[in-house]
């Protein structure tokens, strides 16, 4: 597969015109021609469109059931008491929508979309018949998995941007914009309050890239996109599960759901880091564990589909 | 039993892949005449296996010692019936599958450590044709091109156009691939192998699926391209297909490579039969028995059998002398798929 042993083989010996010509000295830019491929024909799929599609219309959903419960009442008259962090501050303040939306999108919308796409990534080329004919292009194992991996990570970061976006859009429109009252009860000013909202959507996104590297790696292991998905989000659900199990709370730390809702420290003053940091390491730990594991599988595999 | 002398005629025997071999190989194919080493076959021929094989997780033996030589300019015919083990050869020859001993030298360079220097020159189509059916025939051939890294993204469109103008997909290429008949995804898996210029295609079943007239086309588009010095390894279960387009062919069973060669020597292995038209076929067969004629076979007014080793016209006469009348006396050519029956003793439609 390496540079090193194609240049090791040719016999001098021998004359040979079924060799290849050394003549082709591809530009190393044209390598990214695949990423390109694979980033336009994710977004074609009829299925990521739906998925982003459905991540757009949870802010809708819960923005306008806040509208609703609340219309009676004066600003913030109710407390649900119950329901995702932020939710009684979006009729103060339509940015509140943003971290509402993707607190409730975190748990499961999000990674269940992330681990649909991560889980097809492989196993529906295997499953449709197309990775061997990516291979014999040749595609190059070790380049065709970090376009797919890259490409998880695009849409990791798009779908966190639409939860966001449709979520600020419609706190615009059914709620007063203006400063803020961060958790710890200080006032910023909307723009800097626009400012950690970003923030907190590539945290959201960068909490996403451990469940994209395990939905990765179990893509390589069977070619059934179905199962391959099935099993990622079967993962996703028994993880937060066991999350819940107080027995468990030695593991609990390891989980790669622990601590996704620390980015909610984003909107103390001053933000508090460590969770943040721990979350961000974990991630690191998955995308390093199960990018490896899948790396090895897939270079050794036999594409027999 | 045919084995050896199939591969010696070989050399004897250059054909027709001799002219298209002038310009690229002189020295190759010469050497090829020389078939002990590794190094010599390297140099003639464009794919050549020693000893490959692969035993699948079950213990299942898939292909078993292969040696397997293609030489540079030929229409390589890969015979054998469905389960037989090649499409696991073909996929050990494109890396997609690790053999689990032996070498397999595409290009004369090692499988599958040298795949990104091999494949980009090589155009392949495996077990029928597989695309992405939410994208048109176009954008289909677009992202396989955008796979090999060695093609030039200035040049895709074109030779896009080009690939899909030469199988006559020009008008369906906006049209989605899934609403696509089978000959047309056909097509369009051919197209993807003529991205480039490649040096080998692999074609495996190219002409399933299509109809007489796409077969036809395929067939014509097969011999234009070894025409231009290009070598074709096309396997097949149709024997016709393998005789009207092949100039060498390679038989498998069971994961076993049964023999190879020119396709001429191959037909030419199999012992013609005996044909006898008379109007006494009870005693014909008593003849021809005490003649040494072997496996007799009576229909009507024909008696045929294998014939024995001595003078065929030794055996007319004792039939004359015995009085039997005979109307003809012939022996029947053999065809490819009567060398097939007497290498497998087997039809050839039989799984393995």
């Amino acid at each position: 597969m390496s540079q090193a042993d194609v240049t090791a083989v040719p016999n001098p010996a021998v004359p040979n015109p079924a060799a290849p010509d050394p003549v082709v000295r591809p530009n190393p830019l044209w390598t990214l021609g695949l990423l390109r491929s694979e980033l336009v024909t994710t977004l074609r799929r009829w299925r990521t469109l739906a998925l982003l599609g459905v991540l757009a219309a949870v802010p809708i959903l819960v923005g306008i059931s806040v509208k609703i419960e609340t219309s009676g009442d004066g600003p913030g008259g109710r407390d649900g008491g119950a329901g995702p962090a932020f939710i009684s501050q979006v009729t103060n303040n339509g940015l509140f929508l943003v971290f509402t939306a993707l607190a409730a999108t975190l748990p499961f919308f999000l990674p269940m979309a992330v681990g649909v796409v991560a889980g097809d990534a492989i196993a529906g080329e295997a499953n449709a018949g197309t990775l061997r004919y990516l291979l014999v292009a040749p595609a190059g194992r070790t380049r065709l998995l970090l376009a797919k991996y890259a490409t998880t990570m695009a849409f990791c970061l798009l779908a966190t941007l639409v939860v966001a976006g449709s979520a600020l859009a419609v706190g615009a429109l059914l709620f007063p914009l203006g400063d803020l009252t961060t958790i710890s009860g200080t006032q910023i000013s909307f723009t800097e309050g626009l400012g950690r909202a970003l923030l907190i959507a590539l945290v959201v996104a960068a909490s996403l890239t451990g469940i994209a590297a395990l939905g990765l790696f179990v893509s390589t292991l069977t070619n059934s996109g179905i199962a391959a998905m099935a099993t990622t989000v079967g993962l996703l659900i028994t993880v937060q599960i066991l999350d819940q199990i107080p027995q468990l709370h030695a593991l609990q730390p390891y989980f790669f759901s622990h601590y996704w809702l620390s980015f909610a420290d984003l909107v103390r003053d001053p933000v508090y880091w460590h969770d943040l940091i721990r979350n961000l390491e974990l991630q690191a730990l998955y995308v390093a564990v199960f990018g490896s594991a899948a790396w090895a599988r897939f270079t050794t595999k036999d594409i027999a589909a | 039993m045919d084995r050896p002398s199939a591969t010696e005629r070989q050399p004897e025997d250059p054909g027709p892949a001799d002219d298209v071999l002038g310009e690229a190989a002189p020295e190759g194919a010469a050497s090829e005449g020389d078939a002990s080493g590794d190094d010599a076959s390297a140099g003639g021929s464009v794919i050549a296996t020693r000893g490959l094989t692969k035993r699948y997780g079950g213990g299942q033996l898939a292909v078993d010692g292969l040696d397997l030589t293609v030489p540079a300019g030929s229409v390589f015919g890969f015979l054998g019936p469905n389960g037989s083990g090649k499409t696991t050869t073909i996929r050990m020859l494109m890396g997609l599958i690790t053999p689990t001993s032996g070498t397999a030298r595409v290009l004369g360079r090692p499988m599958p450590r040298a795949s990104r220097a091999v494949l980009p020159q090589v155009g392949a189509l495996i077990e029928g044709p597989a695309l992405y059916g939410f994208l048109s025939g176009r954008d289909n051939l677009l992202r396989y091109d955008a796979a090999d890294p060695t093609a030039d993204p200035r040049t895709r469109r074109a030779r896009v156009g080009a690939a899909l103008d030469r199988v006559g997909l020009t008008a369906a290429a906006a049209k989605k691939a899934r609403a696509y008949s089978l000959g047309m995804k056909q097509r369009l898996g051919l197209a993807a192998a003529l991205l480039q210029p490649r040096k080998l295609l692999v074609l495996d079943e190219p002409t399933n699926g299509l109809d007489p007239q796409g077969m036809r086309e395929i067939r014509s588009l097969v011999r234009e391209l070894a025409g231009d010095g290009t070598t074709v390894f096309l396997s097949s279960h149709l024997l016709d297909e393998i005789e009207q387009v092949c100039t060498h062919a390679a038989v498998m069973a069971q994961g076993r490579l049964i023999t190879q060669g020119a396709v001429a020597d191959l037909a030419a292995g199999a012992r013609g039969r005996l044909a006898v038209t008379t109007p006494d076929p009870g005693e014909a067969v008593r003849v021809l028995k005490e003649q040494g004629v072997t496996d007799v076979v009576v229909t009507e007014d024909r008696v045929t059998g294998e014939p024995p080793e001595r003078d065929l016209a030794e055996v007319n006469a004792a039939l004359v002398a015995a009085g039997v009348r005979v109307r003809g006396f012939t022996v029947e050519r053999a065809s490819l798929e009567d060398a097939f029956v007497a290498l497998t003793g087997e039809g050839f439609d039989v799984a393995g």
